[in-house]
């Protein structure tokens, strides 16, 4: 596979010149996130190939136009895997974009988000400058963390064009138990009275009236919780095809995700209760939940503001309409003192994440 | 420092915060004239120990409006002269600000100010079966606050990661006065993850005020197994076997023949004396996942040709065992006036070349050096034994130091895993980075602090420093 870096690096320098803005794009599976940008297209799904693979060091480190699909199948032949487990949307996610969007799976709360394993990036500027932070070594604090920085800010800062990441052994053994549970404010219960236990939990969510629990980790240990909970809960049985169902709310596929209503995400407390805001999907062990519904943001920051947390539009945003929460003035000044010093002429996807931004 | 202005502050402080804690006088001020790295002293203006966040701020306020360096300092027990004062400036202590807010038993997390000690954490959440993961060798001192400053870890961060793994929310306010909640209640927050920016940037780019921590529950059931071996890369690839095996152990640890030594005079935990390399490696979990990887990791160690095996038997055992890694600095340190910490990470599968290579350069600079190992993430702690009393030799621990930075670099390492740069690595950052990076590195903190009023010299060089840092080697 091709290493591009000096066309793009080329492609920068000359989009610069001319002043014209660049939108940055992967696999354009995450269109559905963030609001439209302008400018002509820069596209990163050429620049592809793992870089180094080292399964006993814990380490990978890839071009950015490298796919999810591919990157865990690789791991895979080592019995190794991306913890954080990012969304595949149909085999198009790369791990750039994966990056940019610091989007994780189910797994989220016990094997961590991308921006965690996340060791070192490199990374072109908005100046056309190849800079390199972090490494490739568990550790490493030298310098601030601007590869971690990356994580989320949706290349606003720069093209993440390689990446260096820790992964992890897959899990010798995964069960999922299933249980009714019809009101969303029971399944919190629930979902908080599990994720006190020691138990090797992986996913925990809710939806359609159902909870499903995903046990991972050694045989005997995932064994020993499914029996337990079974006992504790009579009425829960073992899903059969487990992967499937949670690769389907990890991709979006679950029919939950069909409906032409809008769809926000609140990302809050895990054990945070709204009366207002009725979930239709609860991830993350209530830290993550989806909510149905025509709101607009004004309407969603009010309903959070005495408890916490915030919002994020997925689907359904219209026009120049903001889709993520506001933050707070002293955040927002430095957000564009950031974006100011990493790309001073506003080159890399104007408004994508913020209008002002 | 005019003794004028001194005065004038010094009264304005004690109206902030009390009379009993404003530190003037130079007696009073000795201890905080340097961090762990005693080496590395200066004398500050005055010391202000505020009693609340609203007095700090206050303090911060009139920083700013006078113009006079801040040096935030939480314990003093970091290894890189990070909390060493500022000639002109003040030492803002945070040993006052030592509440634990809230533990929240349901989200699993604890509210924290920052001077709070790391062990104080797990001793609170202890009654809820929590604990907090990151334990630094130094948790029964440091602060919380200056864990988040260097993004501390521990011996068991492999599994359960380091400081930036483990923080959901800080505030922090910059000097200009701006206060700013990072990371949320949740666990992704939109925008650009200044949290993670935060986490590491020793105190460079604002002063942390209070800290939410993730809180994990207690593993049912917890062993050690202990491995001798006589051959250096023998134990590094039984490391390396462990993890392709798929087993992501609690803590693993390793230690060279002198720290065995050392360790074994100074706690009698057991250790073979005659073995090149012995190996700790800490399993959690339930309890048949414990009994079934510990058996597993014993194997691979015999295929790996150990010498001895031991699994504790008991909770008294795997503590002993672990006793003389935790006090390995200590250890050393009684069979050497003088000793110096360093912290370079290279890959695993390196480390017995630059074992090898550091064991030439001890002959080059007449320094023994004795080795613990973070086996498992490959951060390398060389302590460099010297005698201050003799002249010259604090200079050539430091030239012995500063050549075992660079081989980390060489072999695809970095300068520090865990201590950060401070003052002391402060002239090796250009071999890591190159100009336009710390030039960008400046620009970051000139968006918090462009007074540069923070910690002022330390964590990054000037690019002046750096070209003069490379010209220098060049003709070494
Ligand atoms: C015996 C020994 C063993 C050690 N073992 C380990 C280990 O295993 N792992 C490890 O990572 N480290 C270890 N250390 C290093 C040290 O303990 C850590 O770096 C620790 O986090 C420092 O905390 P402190 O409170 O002492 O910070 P200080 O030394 O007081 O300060 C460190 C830095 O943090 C800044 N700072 C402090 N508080 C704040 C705040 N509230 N806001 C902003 N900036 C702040 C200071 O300005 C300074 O730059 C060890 C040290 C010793 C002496």
């Amino acid at each position: 596979m091709p290493d591009i870096t000096s066309q793009l690096l080329e492609q920068v320098l000359e989009a610069r010149l001319e002043r014209r803005c660049l939108q940055i794009v992967g696999g354009g599976s995450k269109e559905h996130y963030g609001r439209p940008s302008r400018g002509s297209k820069i596209e990163l799904s050429g620049h592809q190939g793992i870089i180094s693979y080292q399964p006993d060091e814990l380490v990978l480190t890839v071009r950015c136009g490298t796919r999810i699909e591919v990157i865990q199948a690789l791991l895979a032949e080592k019995n190794q895997m991306l913890a954080s487990d990012p969304p595949q949307y149909n085999g198009a996610a790369t791990i750039g974009g994966s990056v940019a969007c610091n989007d994780s799976g189910p797994g989220r709360p016990w094997t961590g988000s991308i921006r965690d394993s996340v060791l070192g990036i490199q990374l072109i500027t908005g100046k056309g400058d190849k800079l390199q932070f972090g490494g490739r070594v568990m550790k490493n604090v030298a310098g601030y963390d601007v590869s971690r920085l990356q994580c989320g800010a949706m290349g606003c800062m720069g093209i993440v064009s390689e990446v260096s990441l820790k992964v992890m052994p897959r899990p010798a053994h995964s069960l999922t138990m299933k249980l009714e549970i019809n009101s969303h404010i029971d399944a919190l219960e629930h979902m908080s009275l599990l994720a006190r236990s020691a138990y090797p939990i992986s996913g925990n969510c809710w939806i359609d009236g159902i909870q499903y629990v995903r046990f991972e980790g050694a045989y005997s240990a995932v064994e020993k919780a499914a029996k337990d909970y079974a006992r504790l809960f009579p009425d829960a049985n073992e899903l059969r095809d487990g992967s499937s169902f949670w690769g389907s709310v990890r991709d979006h596929h679950h029919s939950f995700f069909r409906s032409s209503r809008r769809l926000w995400r609140l990302s809050i407390h895990p054990t945070a209760q709204y009366s207002e805001l009725e979930p239709g999907l609860i991830d993350w062990s209530g830290a993550q939940r989806w909510i149905p519904g025509e709101h607009n943001m004004t309407e969603m920051v009010a309903a959070l503001s005495p408890i916490g947390g915030n919002a994020s539009l997925i689907k359904g945003g219209i026009g120049e309409e903001d889709v993520f929460h506001p933050m707070d003035e002293g955040s927002q000044r430095l957000h564009v003192a950031l974006k100011s010093k990493f790309d001073p002429d506003r080159i890399f996807n104007p408004g994508r994440m913020y209008s002002w931004l | 420092m005019s003794r004028d202005k001194k005065a004038v502050l010094e009264m304005a402080f004690r109206q902030i915060v009390g009379e009993g804690f404003v530190i003037s006088d130079k007696e009073t001020q000795k201890p905080y004239e340097c961090d762990g790295l005693s080496m590395y002293c200066e004398e500050s203006m005055l010391v202000v120990l505020p009693g609340t966040v609203d007095q700090l701020k206050e303090v911060i306020r009139l920083c700013r409006i006078h113009e006079v360096p801040v040096v935030t300092r939480g314990a003093g027990t970091g290894l890189s002269a990070g909390a060493m004062p500022a000639p002109d400036g003040i030492v803002l202590s945070t040993a006052r600000l030592n509440k634990i807010i809230a533990i929240d038993e349901k989200a699993r997390t604890a509210r924290v100010q920052p001077g709070v000690r790391n062990i104080s954490i797990s001793e609170a959440a202890g009654r809820y079966g929590l604990y907090y993961a990151p334990d630094p060798s130094s948790q029964i001192a440091c602060s919380i606050g200056g864990n988040v400053a260097e993004n501390s870890g521990g011996v068991h961060c492999l599994k359960y990661g380091l400081t930036v793994h483990n923080v959901q929310k800080a505030e922090l306010i910059l000097v200009d006065g701006t206060e700013i909640t990072l990371g949320g209640d949740g666990l992704d927050v939109p925008g650009f993850d200044l949290l993670a920016l935060i986490i590491g940037s020793e105190g460079l780019l604002g002063v942390v005020t209070e800290i939410t921590v993730r809180l994990l529950p207690r593993p049912e059931s917890v062993q050690v197994v202990m491995a001798a071996f006589d051959d250096v890369t023998q134990a590094a690839d039984a490391v390396g076997s462990i993890i392709a095996a798929g087993i992501i152990p609690a803590g693993l640890e390793m230690m060279d023949r002198y720290a065995i030594s050392a360790a074994e005079d100074f706690c009698s935990a057991g250790y073979p004396k005659d073995a090149e390399a012995l190996l700790l490696c800490e399993i959690d979990g339930s309890e048949s996942e414990v009994h079934e990887h510990c058996a597993r990791v014993a194997e691979l160690f015999k295929t790996h040709a150990a010498t001895s095996i031991r699994i504790s038997a008991s909770e008294e055992e795997r503590t002993l065992l672990w006793k003389g890694r935790k006090s390995a600095f200590p250890a050393v340190g009684r069979i050497s006036p003088d000793y110096y910490c360093m912290d370079g990470t290279i890959p695993r599968s390196k480390l017995a070349a630059v074992l090898t290579a550091m064991s030439e350069m001890s002959d080059h600079f007449g320094l023994r050096v004795a080795n613990v190992f973070h086996a498992g993430d490959g951060n390398l702690h060389p302590l460099i034994l010297f005698d201050n009393s003799v002249p010259g030799e604090f200079e050539r621990a430091e030239a012995f130091g500063a050549s075992i930075l660079e081989l980390c670099v060489s072999v695809g390492g970095c300068i520090t895993g865990e201590h950060g740069v401070g003052m002391e690595k402060i002239r090796q950052m250009p071999i890591q980075f190159s100009d336009s990076e710390i030039a960008l590195f400046h620009e970051l903190k000139h968006c918090f602090d462009p007074a540069g009023l923070l910690n002022p010299g330390k964590g990054v060089p000037l690019l002046k420093h750096c070209q003069e840092y490379r010209a220098a080697r060049q003709f070494a």
